[in-house]
């Protein structure tokens, strides 16, 4: 977990009235790429607090003492925003129901975090920032448009739409449904992307997951923590607001390669499981993008991903793709 | 009739909130190129809002999800009022190139953007009505085939001079580039999305994009219905002027392997042996018979030039096969590519339910 804290615009932390903080659950490819925009942008500086995913007994006095160090920080800004952005989610596709009773649990754990905090912070609003799955929620379902409702197809979606739910009774909080987000964070989980760009590069083999025409909606992490980030910056008025992260246009998975292959400059030796239990197509119209989103092309943001892939291999990262 | 009752059972979508398609509706994306349609889009997409409409209103298992609208950096207010079409349906996308990039690229760039089942393309100026689709549609899944191509039924300029030389025009690329399909050659055409989006993402910027489909699939066809080119026939000016057509005919053919390639060979081959023929009768006659041979020296010097040409053109005709081949893989042209026609069964008996309730 990461308490992060910015000054107001133009001053000194110490004397900063308009100030923020940020407690961040999830270290992956969205959290730290979100503790990277803050910094860069606001110079948010970073503790790292333990948390122990395994240890509930540990979690629960971890928590605690987060809650702590937040609102003494808080005060010492004094920060009228506290931002706390659940970015933990380990589930996947294949994930089953007692997986995702797992992930609720200790979402729910953050979530009284999120409340304890708000209980104990006087002067300060807390908002509570949701990275859920759009994938999930809307799995099967193409042109996907403003407004629509969820019908999530397996455990992995119900659940998600499960700690959507449990926002509720929070008075404050931003739901982001990102679609299939790419990027890469060394040592972290490898998406689709980086992988194919890892086996181009050293020449060994990918196994497919899907038939080559199915269809994603492939959007970078840095557009996704960008927008979280300014949100976190910045929530606006009180309420809840649900937000479609996506690239608003389907590339197949053909496509992908096709993209990657010239990046590299390489071909990919492909091995495709036709008969994935993850086939469907999904994608979102452009109409359902929420206002202020950008999204960067997916030949920039591949030719980004291989710069930043190449460069973790001519620097030694060995980890597996 | 079964499949069509679950089909509906099974839809959770709310479509005026743009939520189109289940795992069991197939979609249809309207794919348009704009460079000057300021005049027509408004009526095209509501004809496009009028199919969509009948295939709700009628319970057809197929939807429109989207309409692509592809600005190819216009001439006219159509940017603005893409724009405001976009805002104004959920299911309309706009899509602004940076410059302008032709009708091929920007029809790329349209399918590039969709997610549809089929997909159809169509010109900007209503000559390619969206109420014709049905039409296409029907005749691709009843015949399973991946590309229908429209053909106007009389000449859509209605000029009996631009109407012939087009199809002159087709007619000698077709035998140019040795592809049968050519002559079927229409921007008005709905493709299988797989393929169509295949096609799209390997289209360079000199590959012609109907060209590029035929490297996907060979189950193309096309069918003939009324077709005329409004923009031609109250202003006389056809989209194609000279040049495009001598742009189109040159991408046609650096996208094809030419027939005068194998030609080459074929040619060096015979020279080649004609001329190793000759040299074998001669050299058997100057043993054999030497008083029949009047002049000296003529007969092996022709068959000397015989040989070196027959080779060259040999030699050449492999070099350029050879390019040629290096060509259409950097076009990306794929080893082989994998289809799932499964889904057309539920439009057959779609579209069959539908004629039996018309008769």
């Amino acid at each position: 977990m990461r308490l992060l804290y910015w000054p107001g615009p133009g001053r000194r932390a110490a004397s900063a009235p308009d100030a923020g903080l940020a407690l961040v659950f999830g270290a992956g490819l969205i959290g730290q790429a979100v503790c990277s925009a803050l910094a860069r942008t606001v110079g948010a500086e970073t503790s790292v607090l333990p948390y122990d995913w395994n240890d509930s007994a540990a979690r629960l006095r971890q928590g605690r003492d987060a809650v702590d160090r937040a609102l003494a920080r808080a005060t010492a800004g004094p920060a009228r925003e506290i931002a706390v952005l659940w970015a933990a989610g380990t589930s996947g596709f294949g994930s089953d129901a007692a997986a995702m009773v797992r992930e609720e649990r200790r979402h729910a754990e953050v979530l009284a975090l999120a409340r304890a905090l708000q209980a104990r912070a006087t002067g300060a609003r807390v908002t509570f920032h949701h990275v859920s799955s759009a994938g999930g929620l809307f799995e099967g379902a193409r042109a996907v448009g403003p407004g629509a409702h969820p019908h999530p197809l397996r455990p992995y979606g119900t659940g998600k739409q499960a700690q959507e739910a449990a926002l509720a009774d929070l008075p404050h909080h931003r739901i982001y449904r990102a679609t299939s987000v790419y990027g890469y964070t060394p040592g972290g989980r490898a998406g689709l992307v980086p992988t194919l760009i890892r086996n181009a590069l050293a020449e060994t083999p990918s196994h497919i997951e899907g038939a080559l025409t199915t269809l994603r909606d492939y959007v970078l992490v840095d557009d996704v923590a960008r927008f979280i980030a300014a949100r976190m910056r910045a929530p606006g008025p009180s309420g809840a607001a649900t937000h479609l992260l996506a690239q608003f246009r389907p590339a197949s998975i053909f496509e992908i390669v096709r993209m990657i292959e010239q990046a590299v400059g390489r071909p990919l030796n492909l091995r495709v499981n036709h008969r994935p239990a993850n086939a469907h197509d999904i994608s979102f119209l452009p109409s359902a993008a929420p206002a202020g989103w950008r999204a960067t092309d997916l030949t920039v943001g591949i030719a980004r991903v291989h710069a930043r892939v190449r460069a973790d291999m001519i620097s030694g990262g060995t980890r597996a793709a | 009739m079964r499949s069509l009752r679950i089909c509906r059972t099974n839809r959770f979508q709310t479509r005026g909130l743009g939520v189109t398609d289940t795992l069991d509706e197939v979609t249809v994306s309207l794919v348009v190129p704009v460079y000057a349609g300021e005049a027509y889009l408004e009526a095209l997409v509501a004809a496009a809002g009028a199919l969509r409409e009948r295939w709700h209103a009628e319970g057809a298992p197929i939807t429109v999800s989207e309409m692509v609208l592809v600005d190819d950096a216009a001439i006219d207010g159509s940017a603005d009022l893409i724009d405001r079409l976009g805002d104004l349906y959920p299911w309309v996308v706009p899509v602004h190139l940076s410059r302008n990039f032709g009708q091929h690229a920007s029809t790329a760039a349209g399918i590039l953007h969709s997610s549809g089942d089929w997909i159809v393309t169509l010109d900007e100026d209503l000559q390619h009505p969206p109420e014709r689709v049905p039409a296409l549609l029907q005749h691709a899944v009843s015949n399973g085939l991946d590309v229908v191509y429209a053909q106007p039924a009389e000449g859509p300029h209605q000029a009996a001079w631009r109407d012939t030389s087009s199809r002159g025009f087709k007619r000698l690329m077709s035998w140019l580039t040795g592809n049968a399909h050519l002559r079927l050659f229409n921007s008005f055409r709905l493709i299988r999305g797989p393929i169509a989006r295949a096609a799209a993402s390997v289209s360079g910027h000199d590959t012609y994009f109907d060209i590029g489909l035929s490297w996907f699939t060979a189950r193309v066809d096309a069918i003939e219905m009324s077709l005329t080119d409004a923009r031609f026939k109250e202003s006389g000016k056809s989209g194609y002027t000279l040049k495009s057509l001598f742009s189109h005919a040159l991408r046609m053919l650096f996208s094809s392997q030419i027939r005068f390639l194998s030609l080459g060979i074929v040619l060096g081959i015979l020279l080649f042996f004609v001329s190793f023929s000759g040299g074998v009768f001669y050299l058997l006659r100057k043993l054999i018979a030497p008083e029949t041979i009047a002049v000296e020296g003529w007969t092996s010097l022709f068959l000397l030039i015989c040989f070196s040409a027959g080779l060259l053109a040999f030699m050449l005709g492999i070099t350029l096969k050879y390019l040629s081949t290096l060509v259409l893989k950097a076009h990306g042209k794929p080893l082989f590519f994998t289809i799932d026609r499964s889904r057309d069964a539920q439009l057959v008996a779609w579209f069959s339910q539908a004629e039996e309730k018309a008769a």
